[in-house]
């Protein structure tokens, strides 16, 4: 695929800062995606250093939002409707302006869409680092309040049981999440 | 700039301002003894506690400010908050944090000085740190926020001296009201509120005094709703400040306002880091692993279950005797006095006797016994910290009936009496959630209640019976939370509550508080109750007592098919539920139910008295947190859901033959 060797590529930028075809070689992104990567408009050289383009972009956002919506919200690979915007405000209640921040969120996220997960699957006792917080102005306020502001290091230190509450240790304290809320707090685990 | 206290009357004024459970409340024990009111910002449903205190000769008052996480203007505490400190009301504010959470705690903190204000940082349970193996270098913090520092153990009242010394010092010296240095964000959120600041001084809003500026830039930035319709932006500046604000959340990716509280808890990190001592090996995990079990997806709920029950027990025991202790007492008083007072025209005794020694007679043996048990109880358990972790295991049970699992408290609250209950719904963070769960508590049997159940349908069918009156009632509340959720406008807000430390509670702390809070119910209540007493006395001495329960016997006969008698209790049910059976004796001139009512009759009975109408105290409590028009609505549902019950109980009970 070659939104994931995209994705890599985003990882990359986040740690070297800039990011040469050599470098995607030996993150072990095969010939004809690279091909395709340049060919298809998503990657520009320049001056030796590869530029994500509007359309990589655009590639890049709309891979990480059917995944999002997916993978990590719906959790049975269904795709994103036609209309993404109108089903995110009618069917998930995100509001426009909060949509906007959300898009936002998502298109300079450093990380691999695929490495997260939402914090009521983390595993108990492992470190994670919050990355991205679906949910209302509101909602985002109160867990960035009590702690829970982004790249975060907080640990689960347990689960309630039946659809119960996870309660993660942050910044020397213990706050409990409801599951609703938790499962769309997305987090990277750290080993 | 700030007014000297030294000029004006009244005393002068001490604020203690911290996040919940730093123990704020302990210290402000500590400091103001029992010279304490507590009582309600005017024209808010937030808790307002004043005291007095006498320190170095000067005569002090101190405010206990509602515990926030943050000065947003998300909740009505967090506005009490913010509008009492900017507008000076405070002479001197106290920042209360927690030694052993201090990071979150400097959160607050840092708005604290984004405000302006000459605070003074009081740095409690630094015993409890100090076994965690955290210790502070306070020069250092005192250093990094720029105003004095002080270590206190609120629980032992080591420090408190020294924070009375640092609080009359401000008071006395000008200097030292100054305000400090604005703790400073990133290099773009720094220009971005300079620009911001810069647009509104062209502008010029007519900001109240003491509103710095750059904090009502820094508040616009984050997209402050209160400030916002304070300042009245004209279209042109609010959207060049849009714009600037949009540059700076694109570089940064985020939105503003998490921007900011990302700088500000990075900075939190900065300054705790600089302050914390190398940590030692923790010298104390016994509280690690009792959390442990307490949270324990099996032995949670096994000890939850213990305890609740022990509650019910202790209370129903220890009440239940108090209270026939007290009553017997009233009774001999009211004995003795109708003797005495022989001499005066019958008419006037009775309504002194029956009404108001009777109705004092009735709020004592409610508020002593069952009340105040129930407090020290709840406090009990509140101090130790335990109440967050079975709202933690009940989170998922309250989602049933679109609350989460804080709702539990209340709902607790509520077995003991509906008063507090209702008061305790401001723990919810939204309006629609504390209506919804206000209307859902007063179904809760109150203590009141359950001597109805236990009286009757428990003394003559049987336990089971009683039980299954309970049980009725509990998933009718089920039911009716459903149906709430679904029909209230809005949505439901999910569960963010922080786990305190188990703490080992001080029993001087519980008593006082106890003492607090029954005084608070008995002022509430006691008028009503005598007022109550006085009418329904009247109306029996002129002989209006018939005409009212004959009038209300289409219901209690037709509908519910019950005695005609049984309306005297449905009407002193509204004064105070468990009196209402003495008074069906009375009017019915015998003790034994039995004689005036079949077992099905009494079952009706026992149900439509727990559901019907909370008292009139209760309605009291709903006015004064819902309004009227919400009371009225909660208290015509209650009406119409006992009669439907009712009338459907005395249906099937007739078909199935009983």
């Amino acid at each position: 695929m070659v939104q994931e060797a995209l994705e890599v590529y985003c990882r990359l930028k986040k740690a070297l800062k800039k990011v040469t075809m050599r470098d995607l070689i030996k993150a072990g992104i095969d010939s004809t995606k690279r091909e395709r990567l340049i060919n298809e408009g998503l990657l520009k050289e320049k001056g030796g250093v590869l530029e994500l383009t509007k359309e990589g972009e655009g590639a890049l956002l709309a891979h990480r939002e059917d995944y999002l919506h997916g993978r990590l919200i719906h959790n049975d690979g269904s795709s994103l409707p036609e209309d993404a915007l109108h089903h995110w405000t009618s069917c998930h209640h995100i509001d426009k302006a909060t949509l906007n921040e959300f898009y936002e969120r998502l298109r300079s996220m450093p990380y691999r869409i695929e490495d997260l997960v939402p914090l009521v699957e983390a595993p108990p006792g492992k470190a994670a680092e919050v990355v991205l917080i679906i949910g209302g102005r509101g909602v985002v306020n109160r867990l960035c309040e009590m702690g829970l502001t982004p790249e975060t290091r907080i640990t689960v230190s347990k689960r309630a049981p039946v659809g119960g509450p996870v309660m993660v240790s942050v910044r020397s304290t213990d706050v409990a999440i409801g599951r609703g809320i938790a499962s769309k707090i997305l987090v990277k685990i750290i080993d | 700039m700030s007014k000297n206290p030294a000029s004006s009357g009244s005393p002068p004024k001490i604020a203690l301002v911290g996040n919940p459970n730093v123990g704020k409340s302990s210290i402000f024990n500590q400091l103001t003894g029992l010279n304490q009111t507590v009582g309600n910002w005017p024209g808010k449903t937030v808790e307002l506690a004043e005291g007095t205190l006498v320190f170095g000769g000067v005569t002090l008052k101190v405010v206990d400010m509602p515990g926030t996480y943050s000065l947003s203007s998300y909740s009505e505490e967090e506005v009490v908050t913010r509008d009492f400190l900017l507008g000076r009301a405070a002479d001197v504010v106290i920042n209360v944090v927690d030694a052993t959470a201090l990071e979150r705690n400097l959160y607050l903190t840092l708005q604290l000085l984004e405000m302006g204000l000459p605070i003074i940082v009081a740095v409690n349970f630094i015993d409890a740190a100090y076994h965690k193996g955290i210790s502070f270098d306070f020069k250092s913090l005192q250093e990094s926020l720029g105003v004095a520092v002080i270590p206190v153990d609120a629980s032992s009242g080591k420090g408190l001296t020294e924070l009375m010394d640092a609080s009359l010092r401000q008071l006395r010296s000008p200097e030292a009201r100054r305000s400090p240095a604005r703790p400073k964000f990133g290099k773009e959120m720094e220009r971005l509120i300079a620009e911001v600041a810069k647009e509104l001084t062209l502008y010029k809003p007519s900001l109240p005094d003491g509103y710095p500026i750059e904090w009502v830039s820094l508040k616009i930035i984050e997209g402050d709703p209160e400030v916002r319709k304070m300042v009245q932006l004209p279209v042109d500046v609010q959207a060049r400040i849009s714009e600037m604000i949009s540059a700076v959340e694109a570089m940064h990716g985020e939105p503003a306002n998490v921007i900011i509280a990302s700088e500000r808890y990075s900075l939190s990190h900065r300054i705790v880091e600089a302050a914390q001592k190398p940590k030692v090996e923790s010298m104390n995990a016994a509280s690690g692993w009792i959390s442990d079990v307490l949270t324990h997806r099996v032995y949670g709920y096994v000890v939850l279950v213990a305890i609740l029950g022990g509650i019910f027990y202790l209370i129903f025991r220890t009440g239940g005797f108090l209270s026939g202790v007290i009553d017997s007492a009233f009774a001999s008083i009211i004995a003795y006095l109708a003797s005495a007072l022989s001499f005066l025209p019958s008419i006037a005794v009775n309504l002194l006797l029956n009404g108001v020694v009777f109705g004092v007679g009735a709020a004592t043996s409610i508020a002593l016994p069952y009340i105040a048990t129930f407090y020290i109880v709840l406090s009990i358990l509140e101090d130790t910290g335990y109440l967050p972790r079975a709202a933690f295991l009940l989170d998922s049970l309250m989602h049933k009936i679109g609350l989460h699992g804080k709702a539990f408290i209340p709902m607790l609250l509520g077995f003991g009496c509906s008063v507090p209950a209702c008061m305790g719904c401001r723990i919810m963070e939204t309006r629609r959630e504390r209506l919804l769960l206000g209307a859902l508590v007063v179904l809760v049997p109150c203590s009141a209640r359950t001597i109805v159940i236990l009286g009757v349908a428990g003394a003559y069918l049987g336990i089971e019976y009683a039980l299954l009156i309970y049980l009725i009632d509990l998933l009718l509340v089920m039911a009716i939370g459903r149906v709430l959720f679904k029909v209230l406008p809005g949505e439901s807000v999910g569960l963010i509550m922080e786990m305190p430390p188990l703490r080992m509670f001080k029993p001087a702390t519980v008593i006082k508080r106890t003492w607090l809070k029954t005084k608070d119910f008995v002022f509430t209540a006691l008028p009503l109750i005598v007022l109550g007493s006085v009418a329904v006395e009247a109306a029996s001495s002129l002989g209006a007592m018939d005409a009212i329960v004959n009038s209300i016997s289409p219901i209690t006969v037709g509908v519910l098919g019950l005695p005609v008698a049984a309306g005297v209790a449905l009407i002193f049910g509204l004064l105070r539920k468990e009196l209402a059976l003495i008074m069906l004796a009375t009017y019915a001139g015998t003790t034994n139910f039995a004689l005036i009512m079949s077992p099905a009759q009494m079952f009706v009975f026992s149900l439509v008295m727990v559901i019907y109408l909370p008292c009139i105290a209760t309605l009291a409590a709903l006015i004064k947190e819902y309004g009227w028009r919400n009371a009225v609505l909660i208290a015509a549902m209650d009406i119409t859901l006992a009669l439907a019950v009712g009338a459907a109980a005395s249906q099937v009970l007739a078909v199935i033959g009983v």
